[in-house]
C-alpha cells in the first residue's frame, strides 16, 4: 500500500478511529494487527518472513537474558570458592554460551535478508567472473520474493538483539509486544531504523486521544503528502526522462538531472517519513526524527548526521564502533603504526573500519554495484575531508572566515554538489555511465541549451515548473523556520482564523497541485481538447 | 520455559514455511527494497524499438507488430491505398490501415496519440509468406511443422505466442485461410 | 457566560463557517476543472442531457456511437410521432448499457428498448477516458455506482468518481474560456441524444475485418446481455437487438450468427442493418461523414424513416402526436434540430468545417 494512496488514507482513518475507540490497555495489540494487514495487503507471503525474524529475535533476546542471569546467580554462588584464573575461565564460558545465541538468532536473520536481497547479485557475478575466465559453466537466476522492507525491519530486529546482548535494554518478555515493535506499520516502508529503547516508551501505550497529538500529528502528515504529491512526483517525469535519455540529456542536463533529482529525492524520502512520524504522532507514539535540514549540511560529515540519520546511527553503533574497537583492528593498529609510521598507522584501523562500514552501507542500499560505488564515494569523500581538516583549520585561522553568512552559504553549497555527485550512482545505476555523464558536465556544458524548449521537452511543463518554484521557496522558508523551533508550534501559537488559512491552504494545494490519479498519466491528452 | 518452547517450535514452523514462501518472486524487478525514491521503481517496458517475435520478411526487409509504422514505411514504401478510422470521441486517436499489394498493415497509436505502431499485418493474398515459409494456401500439416503444436487452437484457428505477440493463422481443416501477426497490445 | 465559553463558542462557530467556506472552495474548483465537453469533444456531455429530457418515450435506444449518430430521433417523431430518446456515449460497454437500461427503466417504462450490439465485442474495461464520459453525467444511484465498479480501469478509483476534483485537478494548468463559460451551466448537445452531422466524406478503401483466431463473445458480455433482456422482461419493455450499418469497425458472419442465435432462442428480434444497406437506401458516397464510420444527417434520418417503419409495424409502436405536452416538447427540440442544421451548413459552406473554425 502506498502511502499517497486512497486505500492507505481509508486504512488510517479505520485505525486512528478504532485505537481510540478500544480500550487502551488494546491499542497495542490492535496496532500489531493493523501492521499485520497492511503488511498482508502488500503480500500475505511476507508474514512468515517477518514472523519469522520476530519470533527468533524474540527468542534469542529472551534466551540469552535468561542464561545470562542464570550464568550471573552460578557466578555469584561459586565465585569465592574458585581462583582467579578459574573465575575467569567460568566467565568465559559463559559469555561464550550467551554469544552462540546471540551469533545464531543475528546470522540467521542477516542470513535472510542477505540471501533474498543479494542471490542473484551473486550470481549474475560468478557467472560474470566465470566468463572472464573462459568457462561456460553458468549458475541459475533463482526466483526469490523480496518482502517489502526487509533491510529496516531486519535491521531494526537486530539493532535490538544486540541491545539486549550488551545489556544496554531488558529483553521484551511479551512475544506480541516484540512482534508490534519489528512490524509497526508507518516504519514498515522506509524507516526510520528506530531503537527499541526509544520506541518501546511510547510504542506500548497505554494512549489518551490528545487534541495536540492528533492536531499536530495530521498536520505533520499533510505536510508529508504536500511533499511528495506537489514536488517529489511533480518532477518526477522530468527525472525519468533525462535518466532515460543520457546521450540526449548530458553535460549541462547531467547538471540540471543532478538537482532535479536531489530535490525529488529529499522531497519523497522525507515526505514519506512525514507521513510515518506524522502518522505513529496521531497514534501518540513518538518515532525519532530522520532528517534534519541536510542540504544546509556544511560538511559532509555533518550531512550524515542530519541525513537518513537513523540508518547512520546504526551503522556507527552496531558496525563502526564495534570494529574499531575489536580485537582484530587494534591489532592491526599495533602492526601498521610499528611498520608504516605512527602517522600513516594510526589512520589505518580508523580507515579500514570506515570502508568496511560505507561498503556495508552501499551494499545495504541494493544489490548492484552503483550503490557499492556510491557507499565507497561516500568514504572516499569522507577520508579525503578529514585529510584536509587541518588545512581548513589553517585556512579559518588566517582568513576568519569561519562562522561568516557567506562562507556558511558556500561550505553548504560546496557539500549539496559533493553528495548531489555521489547520488548520481542511485540516479543511472550503472558505474560507467555515472562516470560518463558527470565527465560531460565539465567537458558538454552548453549554458545556450538550457533553453525553455529543452526544458520543456523534459516532460514538465511551464506550469510544472512554476509549481515546483513556489513550492521550493515554500520547503526552504519552513526549513529556515525550523531552524528556530518547531514550525507547527510558531502556528499554532497564531491566531486561531490564521492557523486554519494556513492548513486549508496546504490542504488545497496539496488536492490541486499534487501529481496524483490517471490525469497524471500521458495517455490522458484527450482532456486537453476540451 | 513452556512459553520458550511453544516459540522456539513456532519458530522453527515460521522457518519451515519461509522455506516454501521464499521461492517465486520476482526478483529481476527487485532489485532493492531500500529505494529512497519512487525514480528508481523499474519501468513498465517502453517500445524499444528492437524487433521481436515472429517478423515478416518484405522487400529486403523486416517489420514486426509494434514498430513504428514511420520505420516499416521506410521498407515498405509507399501504400496503395490508405484507411483512417476516428475512434468514438474525439480526433487524434485513429486506427490507420495501409493496404499493399498482399498485404495490409493496421496500426494503433501510442498513448498520447503522438506515433503510430504496427498493429496488425494481415496477409490478403498468397503470393507472401511468413519467415517460416508458411502462406494462405499451405497446409496445416506443414503449418504445425513450421510453428509446433504448442499454439492455442480454437477449431482450426491458431494462435502462435512469441517475446508476446500473436501470430494468427485459421484454416479450415486442411488449409490455412488467413495469416495474421498481431501485437498483445490490442488483444481485448 | 464565561469569557472562556464565550470563546470556546466562537471558535465552534468560526470552525463551522469556515469547512462550509471550504467545501464551498472545493466544490467551485471541482466545477471549474472538470471537462464540460462543450467544444471538439462533445460526447461527454450527452448521458446528463436525458435528465432534463421529456420522459414519456415509446422508444429508449441504448449504446454507442453507432445508435447516438445513426439514427436521428427527430426524424422518428417528425414522419412517425415515435418519441424516442438515444441514451448513448461513447465507446459504452455493454454493463454501462445495462446499468442505463436499470436507471431508465426507474424514469419512465418505454415499449421498447433498443440495444447496438457492436458492444459485445468489448469483454473488459477499455479506456478511462470512455468510462468518465458515460459515467460522469450519470445521477447518483446504485446503477451508477454498480456500472463504475464493473467499468474501472487501472488506477481507477470510486472515490474519483465520487470526488471528480480528484480526477480532474491536474486540469487547472489547461483551463480554457469554456471552463469559465460553462461553470454552471451546459449547453445542449444532441436531439434526443441524436448527434447531429451534416458534413459528408465519402467511404473508400474500407478495410476488411483481420480475421480472428476465436469469435466467442467474454462471459461478462453474455451475462450483461441476459441480465438486459431478463430487465426488460420484469418491466414490460421489449428488447430490441440491432446492428448499425456502419462499414468499420468490423461486424464479422460469427458474431452475427451468435447474436442471431441468441434473438431465435430468447424470441427477441434482432436487425442487422449491414444487411439492409439498399433497401434502407444508404448511399456510402454521402451518408457518411467519416468515410463510412458513422453516418451523417442524411443517412441517420433514412436510418429512422428506415426503422421508424419496423418500429411502427412490427413492434406497435404508436405515434404519440397530439400529446400537448410531447407535441410542445418535440416543437422545441425540431426547431434547435433545424437551427443546428442550418448552423452547421452555413459553417461547412464558409470555413469547411461543421464547428465553424477558422484555418
Amino acid at each position: 500500500m502506498l502511502f499517497t494512496s486512497y486505500e492507505f488514507l481509508l486504512f488510517l482513518l479505520i485505525v486512528f478511529v478504532i485505537y481510540y475507540l478500544i480500550p487502551s490497555k488494546w491499542q497495542w495489540a490492535f496496532l500489531l494487527v493493523a501492521s499485520y494487514v497492511f503488511y498482508a495487503i502488500a503480500s500475505p507471503l511476507y508474514l512468515i518472513f517477518i514472523s519469522v525474524t520476530g519470533v527468533t529475535v524474540y527468542l534469542a533476546a529472551v534466551l540469552m537474558e535468561d542464561k545470562s542471569n542464570k550464568n550471573a546467580q552460578y557466578f555469584k554462588s561459586v565465585k569465592a570458592s574458585l581462583t582467579r584464573e578459574e573465575r575467569k575461565a567460568l566467565k568465559s564460558r559463559q559469555k561464550r554460551k550467551v554469544r552462540n545465541i546471540f551469533l545464531a538468532s543475528l546470522l540467521l536473520n542477516l542470513g535472510i535478508l542477505a540471501v533474498l536481497k543479494y542471490a542473484n547479485f551473486t550470481i549474475v557475478n560468478i557467472n560474470a567472473m566465470l566468463r572472464t575466465f573462459g568457462s561456460n559453466a553458468r549458475l541459475g537466476r533463482v526466483d526469490l520474493i523480496l518482502p517489502m522492507g526487509i533491510s529496516f525491519y531486519t535491521f531494526q530486529a537486530v539493532s535490538y538483539l544486540i541491545d539486549v546482548y550488551n545489556g544496554r535494554v531488558k529483553a521484551q518478555r511479551n512475544p506480541f509486544r516484540l512482534m508490534l515493535f519489528v512490524s509497526f506499520f508507518p516504519q514498515l516502508v522506509q524507516g526510520p531504523i528506530s531503537r527499541y529503547g526509544d520506541l518501546s516508551q511510547t510504542l506500548y501505550g497505554p494512549h489518551k486521544a490528545d487534541k495536540k497529538n492528533i492536531t499536530f500529528g495530521l498536520q505533520r502528515i499533510l505536510w508529508g503528502f504536500f511533499k511528495k504529491l506537489v514536488i517529489a512526483d511533480r518532477i518526477l517525469p522530468g527525472v525519468k526522462a533525462i535518466i532515460a535519455h543520457p546521450g540526449k540529456y548530458d553535460g549541462e542536463f547531467a547538471f540540471i538531472g543532478m538537482l532535479f533529482y536531489a530535490l525529488e529525492l529529499y522531497a519523497d524520502f522525507t515526505g514519506g517519513i512525514d507521513i510515518t512520524i506524522g502518522t505513529a504522532e496521531v497514534l501518540g507514539i513518538r518515532v525519532q526524527e530522520n532528517f534534519i535540514r541536510p542540504y544546509f549540511s556544511k560538511s559532509i560529515k555533518e550531512y550524515w548526521k542530519r541525513w537518513h540519520i537513523s540508518m547512520g546511527n546504526w551503522f556507527t553503533d552496531y558496525v563502526f564502533y564495534p570494529l574499531s574497537v575489536s580485537h582484530a583492528l587494534q591489532k592491526l593498529g599495533r602492526w601498521s603504526r610499528k611498520h608504516l609510521g605512527n602517522a600513516v598507522g594510526k589512520r589505518v584501523p580508523v580507515y579500514l573500519a570506515s570502508f568496511l562500514v560505507w561498503l556495508a552501507t552501499g551494499i545495504w542500499h541494493g544489490a548492484a554495484w552503483n550503490f557499492v560505488a556510491w557507499g565507497l564515494g561516500n568514504f572516499v569523500i569522507i577520508m579525503i575531508s578529514q585529510e584536509l581538516e587541518p588545512l581548513y583549520l589553517k585556512f579559518h585561522e588566517s582568513t576568519h572566515v569561519e562562522g561568516k553568512s557567506w562562507w556558511k552559504a558556500i561550505q553548504i553549497l560546496r557539500t549539496f554538489l559533493i553528495m548531489s555527485c555521489l547520488r548520481m550512482f542511485d540516479c543511472y545505476r550503472d558505474v560507467p555511465l555515472t562516470f560518463k555523464m558527470f565527465g560531460s558536465m565539465f567537458t558538454d556544458f552548453h549554458i545556450t541549451d538550457l533553453n525553455a524548449s529543452n526544458f520543456l521537452s523534459l516532460g514538465l511543463g511551464g506550469f510544472d515548473y512554476l509549481v515546483l518554484a513556489i513550492a521550493v521557496i515554500l520547503l526552504f522558508s519552513v526549513s529556515m523556520i525550523q531552524r528556530s523551533g518547531s514550525v507547527r508550534e510558531k502556528i499554532a501559537a497564531r491566531p486561531y482564523p490564521v492557523q486554519c488559512l494556513i492548513w486549508a491552504g496546504l490542504f488545497l494545494a496539496v488536492i490541486l497541485l499534487g501529481a496524483y490519479s490517471v490525469g497524471y498519466d500521458a495517455s490522458q491528452f484527450i482532456y486537453n481538447q476540451f | 520455559m513452556r512459553k520458550t518452547r511453544w516459540m522456539a517450535l513456532t519458530a522453527a514452523a515460521l522457518s519451515i514455511a519461509m522455506l516454501f514462501g521464499a521461492c517465486g518472486g520476482k526478483s529481476s524487478s527487485q532489485k532493492s527494497d531500500t529505494t529512497e525514491s519512487s525514480s528508481s521503481k523499474s519501468e513498465s517496458s517502453s517500445k524499444s524499438g528492437k524487433l521481436s517475435g515472429y517478423l515478416f520478411s518484405v522487400d529486403g526487409g523486416k517489420i514486426g507488430v509494434d514498430m513504428k509504422m514511420s520505420d516499416a514505411k521506410k521498407i515498405l514504401g509507399k501504400e496503395d491505398d490508405y484507411y483512417e478510422a476516428a475512434s468514438c470521441a474525439f480526433e487524434g486517436q485513429k486506427d490507420k490501415t495501409y493496404t499493399y499489394a498482399d498485404y495490409s498493415i493496421q496500426t494503433y497509436p501510442s498513448k498520447d496519440g503522438k506515433t503510430d505502431y504496427v498493429g496488425y499485418i494481415t496477409f490478403t493474398d498468397d503470393l507472401v509468406s511468413t519467415e517460416e515459409g508458411i502462406s494462405i494456401g499451405s497446409t496445416v500439416d506443414d503449418m504445425l511443422k513450421a510453428y509446433g503444436d504448442k499454439g492455442e487452437n480454437s477449431d482450426g484457428n491458431y494462435k502462435f505466442t512469441k517475446d508476446g505477440m500473436h501470430l494468427l493463422i485459421n484454416t479450415d481443416g486442411s488449409q490455412v485461410t488467413s495469416i495474421t501477426y498481431a501485437s498483445s497490445t490490442l488483444d481485448q | 457566560m464565561n469569557k472562556k465559553s464565550k470563546q470556546k463558542k466562537g471558535k465552534v462557530i468560526f470552525t463551522a463557517c469556515f469547512l462550509i467556506c471550504l467545501l464551498l472552495v472545493l466544490w467551485c474548483l471541482q466545477r471549474l476543472v472538470e471537462p464540460k465537453y462543450m467544444g471538439s469533444v462533445v460526447e461527454g456531455a450527452m448521458i446528463p442531457e436525458y435528465y432534463s429530457a421529456e420522459k414519456n418515450n415509446e422508444v429508449v435506444f441504448i449504446g454507442d456511437c453507432e445508435l447516438y449518430e445513426n439514427i436521428s430521433t427527430v426524424e422518428l417523431w417528425k414522419k412517425y410521432g415515435i418519441s424516442s430518446y438515444t441514451r448513448g456515449s461513447a465507446q459504452q460497454l455493454i454493463w454501462q448499457s445495462y446499468y442505463l437500461a436499470e436507471e431508465t427503466l426507474k424514469y419512465e417504462h418505454p415499449k421498447a428498448i433498443v440495444f447496438n450490439v457492436l458492444s459485445m465485442k468489448y469483454s473488459k474495461p477499455q479506456r478511462e477516458a470512455y468510462n468518465r464520459m458515460t459515467l460522469d453525467g450519470m445521477r447518483w444511484s446504485p446503477s451508477k455506482v454498480k456500472s463504475i465498479l464493473a467499468s474501472e480501469t487501472d488506477g481507477e478509483h470510486l472515490i474519483e468518481y465520487v470526488f471528480p476534483l480528484l480526477r480532474y485537478h491536474s486540469r487547472i494548468s489547461s483551463l480554457t474560456s469554456d471552463d469559465f463559460k460553462y461553470f454552471s451551466h451546459r449547453k445542449k448537445v444532441t436531439f434526443n441524444g441524436y448527434y447531429m452531422r451534416v458534413d459528408t466524406r465519402a467511404a473508400k478503401n474500407v478495410p476488411k475485418g483481420i480475421p480472428l483466431t476465436d469469435y466467442s463473445f467474454g462471459k461478462s458480455d453474455w451475462k450483461y446481455l441476459d441480465k438486459l433482456r431478463t430487465l426488460c422482461e420484469k418491466n414490460g419493455t421489449e428488447l430490441i437487438l440491432v446492428k448499425a450499418p456502419t462499414l468499420y469497425p468490423a461486424w464479422y458472419d460469427e458474431w452475427d450468427e451468435q447474436i442471431q442465435n441468441y434473438a431465435d432462442k430468447y424470441g427477441l428480434s434482432y436487425y442487422n442493418f449491414l444487411k439492409d444497406q439498399d433497401e434502407i437506401g444508404l448511399d456510402y458516397s454521402t451518408d457518411t461523414y467519416d468515410r463510412g464510420l458513422h453516418l451523417n444527417l442524411s443517412g441517420a434520418e433514412k436510418m429512422a424513416d428506415y426503422f421508424g417503419n419496423i418500429l411502427q409495424t412490427d413492434h406497435g409502436c404508436v405515434s404519440q402526436k397530439g400529446d400537448k405536452k410531447l407535441d410542445r416538447y418535440w416543437d422545441k427540440v425540431t426547431s434547435r434540430y433545424e437551427a443546428e442544421k442550418e448552423r452547421q451548413y452555413r459553417n461547412l459552406k464558409k470555413y469547411g468545417n461543421i464547428r465553424g473554425e477558422k484555418k
